[in-house]
């Protein structure tokens, strides 16, 4: 297919959330660390310690993943719907909001003002900053695919049900501040498993659509954006956005049979989108994996770590290990797993295609290769070393042991999780400074193909 | 949304005032940072709860004060302290079987215990 020779420019607020979304990460990776130390090493009565750094390395893990895909989705939709953005300045606007609001949870989190839910630790207040922040995001999403004519992509699918599924997911997880379910422990255990769940489904959606919107562009293929298998996968994942909390809802009582369904979905999905990079990556010619090469790499890094993701989600949803392995360890694995090895691999193959990928000049040298390299081995050894803690403390959680004897037991396979840990931050931050430093100096390719 | 909550009613399930006061005390000191409820919440310290019927309620007012090992001592009112154990032992009302009332079946299903 001939690619047309008219370009858009990557608009400012755009770049700006991406140039953001580096920034948490690393922040991201700052506090993970001191998290791991905070635990391995753990010091009580002093003033800053798990309780403070836990909640906002998981809050910054979180805002690293939708900041960033905002700053893709603004990047990349003008050519994908072929309009300008609705808002340029609307954009801007949004940004600004993102960022005071962000620094204002960043203190409350850090000065221990605490709201004290699971993931979302802020003061309930900063919900409706973030409910506004969606609703700008919104208008102008919404704003520029209207004036586009259909019948629209399979990521532009993607995108709209990612924003809609957020208001929808968010709202429930807010619905613990009514008695009728903070009066009911179990209610509301279901309510938040469920919320969390699913509003992972919102933003995979988000996180999908920005890749499989880039792998058409990479590979010039424009037929594959409505090909059967997109959209199928496409209704599989709105099933599973739909579905997919039973899987995490075992440890609360409540009915079973939707967690067996549930499981069946998810694990479905999972195949089904290493399948696609998998079939992806052995279509596409040298030139273009040369051409888009740090995208391609962390693409299919991708693709790899959904194997493992894969192995460790069939074993724990087993009922009787997941009985046995859930509150350990493993469940970190699992969700740093997916969250590292899945998310945030797409995402920076993602950032470099914005930045470098519109001049074709993906190719960054030794720096990226080596940070790479050096990202994929650290995180295999942090996973292992999660796993293992989880083991350990599986076996002996049943015991009469006492809780910190276990931990205490533990200290070296924490400290293995943590050299791992900055093994991680060290290599992203190699391919970071690159992928960051090259764009500031060369602003030119801020352009796209159409 | 309501095919999920159904079969959460249980009779007498609802929170007293002392058990509310102790979960809004659970919330202002973060106690997810290090401990799960049903298996949500951070993973430095144990899941919470059954811990009323594992170690009694004597137990967990000490370490609640006192705090143990690596659990810091919070600066807790007398107060928060009685609503967290109400909380607890609320919690403990509507936990799932602990590991003497369960068997694992060959085929990985767990099975309340005859
Ligand atoms: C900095 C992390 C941290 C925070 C915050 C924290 N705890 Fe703990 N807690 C622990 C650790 C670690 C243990 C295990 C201590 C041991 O038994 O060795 C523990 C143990 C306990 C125990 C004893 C459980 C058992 O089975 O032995 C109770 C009860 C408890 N915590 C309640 C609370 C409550 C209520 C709060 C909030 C007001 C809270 N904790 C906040 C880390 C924390
Ligand atoms: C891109 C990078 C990262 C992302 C997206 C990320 C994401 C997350 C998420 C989602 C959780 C919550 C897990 C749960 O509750 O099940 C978490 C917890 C945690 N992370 Fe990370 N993480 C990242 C990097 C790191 C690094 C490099 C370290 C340090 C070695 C680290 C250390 C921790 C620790 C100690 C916890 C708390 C686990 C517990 O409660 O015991 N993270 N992270």
């Amino acid at each position: 297919m001939v690619r047309s020779r008219q370009t858009t420019r990557v608009t400012w607020p755009a770049l700006g959330f991406v140039y953001l979304g580096v920034g948490i990460l690393i922040a991201t990776l700052a506090l993970g660390c001191l998290a791991m130390f905070h635990f391995a090493f753990a010091s009580p009565g002093s003033r800053f310690t798990f309780q403070h750094s836990r909640p906002l390395h998981v809050s910054l893990a979180v805002a690293w993943i939708f900041g960033t895909v905002i700053g893709l989705v603004y990047a990349v939709l003008p050519s994908a719907t072929g309009r300008p953005l609705f808002s340029k300045r609307l954009a801007g606007f949004h940004l600004a909001w993102f960022v005071f609001f962000g620094l204002a949870i960043v203190v409350a989190l850090a000065s221990g003002s605490f709201g004290g839910r699971e993931y979302w630790a802020f003061p309930p207040i900063f919900a409706i900053a973030i409910l506004v922040s969606w609703l700008l995001f919104a208008i102008n999403f919404f704003g520029t695919v209207r004036r586009g004519k259909g019948p629209y992509p399979v990521y532009v699918w993607m995108w709209m049900t990612g924003i809609l599924g957020f208001f929808f997911t968010y709202g429930e997880s807010l619905l613990w501040m009514i008695p009728h379910f903070s009066g009911n422990p179990i209610r509301e255990a279901t309510v938040q498993w469920k919320s969390y769940g699913s509003m992972v489904g919102s933003w995979n959606m988000l996180i999908y659509g920005t890749q499989f919107y880039i792998m058409k562009q990479i590979e010039g293929e424009q037929a594959s954006g409505f090909s059967k298998k997109a959209f199928f996968f496409y209704f599989l994942s709105l099933t599973n956005m739909m579905f997919n909390w039973g899987h995490h809802t075992y440890p609360v009582p409540g009915s079973v049979w939707i967690d067996h369904v549930a499981y069946v979905i998810s694990l479905t999905e999972l195949a089904f989108f290493v399948k696609i990079i998998a079939d992806w990556s052995k279509r596409l010619d040298a030139a273009r994996k040369h051409r888009h090469n740090t995208s391609y790499r962390f693409f299919v890094a991708a693709e790899w770590w959904g194997y493992l993701n894969l192995a460790l989600a069939l074993l724990i949803s087993i009922p009787a290990i997941n009985w046995m392995t859930h509150g350990t360890h493993i469940t970190v694995a699992h969700a740093m797993g997916s969250t590292i090895g899945i998310n945030t691999m797409i995402l920076i193959g993602a950032v470099s295609y914005v930045l470098h990928g519109g001049a074709g000049q993906e190719h960054l040298g030794w720096q990226v290769s080596k940070g790479f390299w050096l990202t994929q081995v650290s995180l295999l050894a942090f996973f292992l070393s999660l796993v293992g803690a989880g083991v350990y403390n599986a076996v002996h959680e049943q015991s009469e042991v006492q809780h910190t004897m276990i931990l205490f037991q533990l200290k070296p396979v924490f400290g293995a999780a943590l050299v791992a840990g900055l093994g991680i931050a060290a290599g992203m931050f190699l391919v970071l400074a690159k992928l960051v430093w090259t764009h500031a100096r060369h602003p030119i390719p801020q352009t796209e193909p159409v | 949304m309501f095919v999920y909550t159904r079969g959460t009613e249980r009779p007498g399930q609802a929170l007293s005032e002392t058990q509310m006061e102790g979960k809004l005390a659970w919330q202002k000191h973060n106690c997810s940072a290090c401990h799960q409820r049903f298996g949500l919440g951070g993973y430095m310290g144990p899941d919470l709860t059954r811990a009323y019927s594992r170690k009694g309620e004597a137990y967990l007012k000490a370490v609640l004060e006192f705090g143990v090992g690596n659990m810091p001592k919070l600066a807790l009112s007398d107060d928060e302290i009685d609503g967290l154990v109400a909380y607890m032992k609320a919690l403990d009302a509507c936990a799932p079987p602990a590991r003497e009332e369960v068997t694992f079946t060959w085929y990985g299903v767990v099975k309340p215990r005859e």
